[in-house]
């Protein structure tokens, strides 16, 4: 065979593979499938209504507030994600905003919009910051904590990672108005402290525990996150017929096998389902960039920590059974409630899976007075 | 101790003889001042009298028995006390020059539990002296005359224990066999909350044994007094932090409680407490009652009474490899003592998990080992119900475990003197 035959395809992998790795304009451009753009122009209209069709172009929905007397607003928004949409409604109308409690995804009265920021479907914001002086004899921890909420649209489900937060979200500069900076983090015991919170459906909190501002600071200028999640290029479904009774059945997906290798009630009691799957992809036989992605993330965080049982819907813990050291060869354990014999159980596994790292920036964050 | 006891015990039946059968009689006296003497008298005799009022109790004077037996009951409640809530034990040592390590074997004349020390300072030097001091109070003493040693978090088991580190220096209160302090202080300002946490942690000696250990509830500490650093009393201002997301207790330490109280922020200017005092009230058993459901498999449905819990096996089942049993629990109370007895020894704490055990026809026990449980109260009714198995070959004979049917309560108080508001 000629060589330059022999090298043609190599050139063209290693193009296609060199146009993969440019890097996108924005960071969060991978995510732009897991929403729908809002474009709106209107002058003096209801504040509802503007809601109203924010959400039908987005496919998105929020409780309204009670007893709100909506503004009437003008507005200009052109392929916007939905949470901006909605803030910026919100800071229009001057007397609405999302519910501070993650678990809440409803607009509340007087709640105002925190310092927030974008990454296409998922909304950072500011939700806290609190001064702290604490004595822990004989030592000192004083500092500044920072509650950082993310939520993110219907269409997004993220992968756990590390459990169970949507990727890890680090502060890279805090500074306050002379420069000063707020780094390192403060490192305590965590034991009686306010805690980071973790994550649910639609939301997850993250707590930062910075160094003390100074007591005449009012402002943090500068307060600069780096979320870096793990993103699901292409997910497929897997499903299981009647699990109870599948035990060793394999399904392919991509370069690797998800098997499920054990579904039964606990025979030791309890009304739970405790399943086993084995995610095994064959080393010696994977090109070398397959090899190359699972080592870089490892089997048992290509599972996207959702399920459906029957149909219905559900979160999904997949706790690592051994060391789970070997990338390839990974055995998973988890638990569904098992009042009646599932027919058909559904699970969703990344078959392509890519780090992300998106700046998260926030600017002007107000912290609370400092008492006499 | 026990020998002591017994010789005194001896010595009354031999020679006091005569002054309980004197205080026999005078307990059906009929001069009711002269009866209660007789009581008072035969209470503070206490245990060597035991026998005599067990006698007395049998009597067929009904103000005999009636007496005799009031009085049985309060020595059963004292021996239960002192099985429970040792006495507090304390040092003595003239004031001098003492290598750390000679210190555990001084102590091992006057306390009656080992002290470990890090091996590596045991040729370090300290200047310490005592006077009847409360075991704790010495031991932190001890930490901050050495200047390199402090008293762990967590006490060995039937052991004190001093490990190296800076002494904490912490607001120590010593109340009988319980060392109280304030481990932490936390002020906070943010838009949501402004007031301090306060952290405080208890410990015991090891012949102090609460059933509550790692379930105290959250009014267990009574803050009731509050002064500024010129005395000037302060209003308590209980507060909890709203929109609180959640705080990391910790229940599994042995020997040691912490929790946490929420105070308002004091008011502008007050940068010390000059005095905080209180107590932290602690639970201990009174009644261990033994359960028992003799032949299971025909006992399902069948409730076995405990003081005031009434503890049904709901069931009773041969599975694969052994045997899955359900255990009901319910504690009922009239609403209007809901706030009291919501607070009392919950009844997961009544009982250890490992101590139900089903004696198999050969003899041995299988332990239960503990699936699944569920508890939950009202104004009314504490539930809680246990799911487990029985890892056995045989039917069972017998379902048993011993369960705390009543408890008594002891306050230890506490008092921090100037403490700095963070």
């Amino acid at each position: 065979m000629p060589v330059a035959m022999t090298c043609l395809p190599l050139v063209l992998v290693l193009a296609l593979s060199l146009q993969d790795k440019a890097p996108p304009s924005d960071p969060a451009e991978p995510l732009r499938k897991f929403w729908k753009p809002v474009t709106l122009a209107v002058q003096k209209a209801s504040a509802q209504e503007v809601l109203q069709e924010i959400m039908k172009q987005s496919g998105e929905t929020l409780q309204m507030a009670r007893d709100w007397e909506p503004k009437s607003i003008s507005v200009d928004l052109k392929g916007v994600p939905f949470w901006r949409a909605v803030d910026e409604v919100c800071r229009l109308d001057g007397n609405l905003g999302l519910h501070p409690s993650r678990h809440n995804l409803e607009l509340r009265l007087g709640a105002g919009v925190p310092p927030t920021a974008y990454a296409g479907p998922v909304r950072f914001a500011i939700q806290e910051v609190v001064r702290v002086r604490e004595i822990r004899y004989p030592a000192r921890f004083d500092r500044t904590e920072i509650s950082v909420v993310a939520r993110w649209t219907s269409g997004y489900t993220p992968i756990l990672d590390p459990w169970p937060y949507p990727g890890t979200l680090e502060v890279v500069r805090a500074m306050d108005r002379q420069g000063r900076s707020l780094l390192p983090p403060v490192a305590l015991e965590e034991t009686f402290v306010r805690s980071a919170g973790g994550s649910s459906g639609r939301s997850a909190e993250w707590l930062f525990r910075l160094q003390p501002a100074d007591r005449t600071e009012r402002v943090l200028p500068v307060v600069d996150l780096r979320w870096k999640p793990l993103h699901a290029e292409e997910v497929e479904d897997v499903v299981f017929e009647n699990p109870l009774q599948t035990d060793g059945v394999a399904r392919r997906v991509g370069d690797f096998t998800v098997t499920l290798q054990r579904c039964a009630r606990d025979e030791k009691g309890g009304s739970m389902i405790e399943a086993r799957l084995a995610l095994h992809a064959d080393s010696s036989t994977l090109a070398p960039e397959a090899r190359r992605a699972i080592e870089e993330v490892p089997l048992q965080r290509r599972m996207l920590n959702e399920s459906e049982l029957d149909g219905k819907k559900g979160w999904q813990f997949f706790k690592v059974m051994g060391d789970g050291r070997n990338p390839f060869d990974v055995a998973l354990q988890f638990w569904m409630d098992g009042e009646h014999p599932p027919q058909k159980l559904k699970l969703r596994v990344a078959r392509r899976v890519s780090s992300l790292s998106i700046p998260i920036t926030f600017a002007d964050v107000p912290i609370p007075e400092a008492g006499k | 101790m026990m020998i002591r006891g017994a010789a005194v015990a001896l010595a009354l039946v031999l020679f006091q003889d005569p002054e309980l059968g004197r205080l026999a009689e005078q307990l059906g006296n009929e001069d009711p001042s002269q009866r209660q003497q007789a009581e008072r008298r035969l209470l503070e005799i206490g245990e060597p009298a035991r026998s005599e009022l067990e006698r007395l109790a049998r009597s067929k004077d009904a103000e005999v028995s009636g007496r005799a037996r009031a009085i049985l009951t309060t020595l059963d409640r004292a021996a239960v006390r002192r099985k429970y809530l040792g006495p507090p034990w304390t040092v003595t040592l003239a004031e001098g020059d003492y290598l750390l390590g000679d210190l555990p074997g001084l102590l091992k004349t006057q306390v009656p539990a080992a002290l470990q020390i890090p091996e590596k300072l045991a040729g370090s030097h300290l200047r310490i002296g005592a006077k009847e001091m409360p075991v704790w109070s010495f031991l932190d003493r001890v930490c901050e005359s050495h200047g390199g040693l402090t008293v762990p978090l967590e006490r060995p088991e039937g052991a004190f224990a001093l490990v190296e580190g800076k002494p904490a220096g912490a607001p120590t209160s010593y109340s009988g066999p319980f060392r109280i302090w304030i481990e932490r202080l936390t002020f906070e300002e943010g838009e949501k909350w402004r007031g301090c946490r306060l952290v405080y942690g208890i410990t015991w000696q090891p012949n102090v044994d609460p059933s509550n250990e790692g379930m105290f509830s959250s009014l267990s500490f009574h803050l009731r007094e509050l002064t500024d650093a010129a005395g000037k009393e302060l209003k308590i201002e209980r507060d909890h932090r709203r929109f609180g997301s959640g705080f990391t207790l910790d229940h599994d330490r042995k020997g040691v409680y912490r929790h946490y109280l929420d105070l308002a922020a004091p008011p502008a200017g007050v940068r010390r407490w000059g005095k905080m005092k209180g107590g932290v009230t602690m639970e201990f058993p009174a009644k261990v009652t033994q359960v028992e459901f003799k032949a299971p498999t025909h006992a399902v449905g069948t409730t076995f009474q405990a003081g005031s819990t009434a503890i049904t096996l709901t069931g009773y089942r041969q599975i694969e490899g052994g045997i899955q049993a359900r255990l009901y629990f319910r504690r009922t109370w009239k609403p209007e003592d809901a706030e009291v007895e919501r607070n009392r020894l919950e009844l997961r704490a009544r009982f250890r998990d490992e101590s139900v055990v089903l004696r198999g026809a050969d003899g041995t026990d299988a332990v239960l080992e503990v699936r699944s449980s569920s508890h939950s109260s009202s104004d009314e009714e504490e539930t809680y119900e246990i799911l487990g198995f029985f890892k056995t070959g045989q039917e069972g004979r017998l379902v048993r475990f011993p369960f705390v049917a009543e408890t008594f309560e002891h306050e230890a108080p506490f008092e921090f003197t100037n403490v700095d508001v963070p």
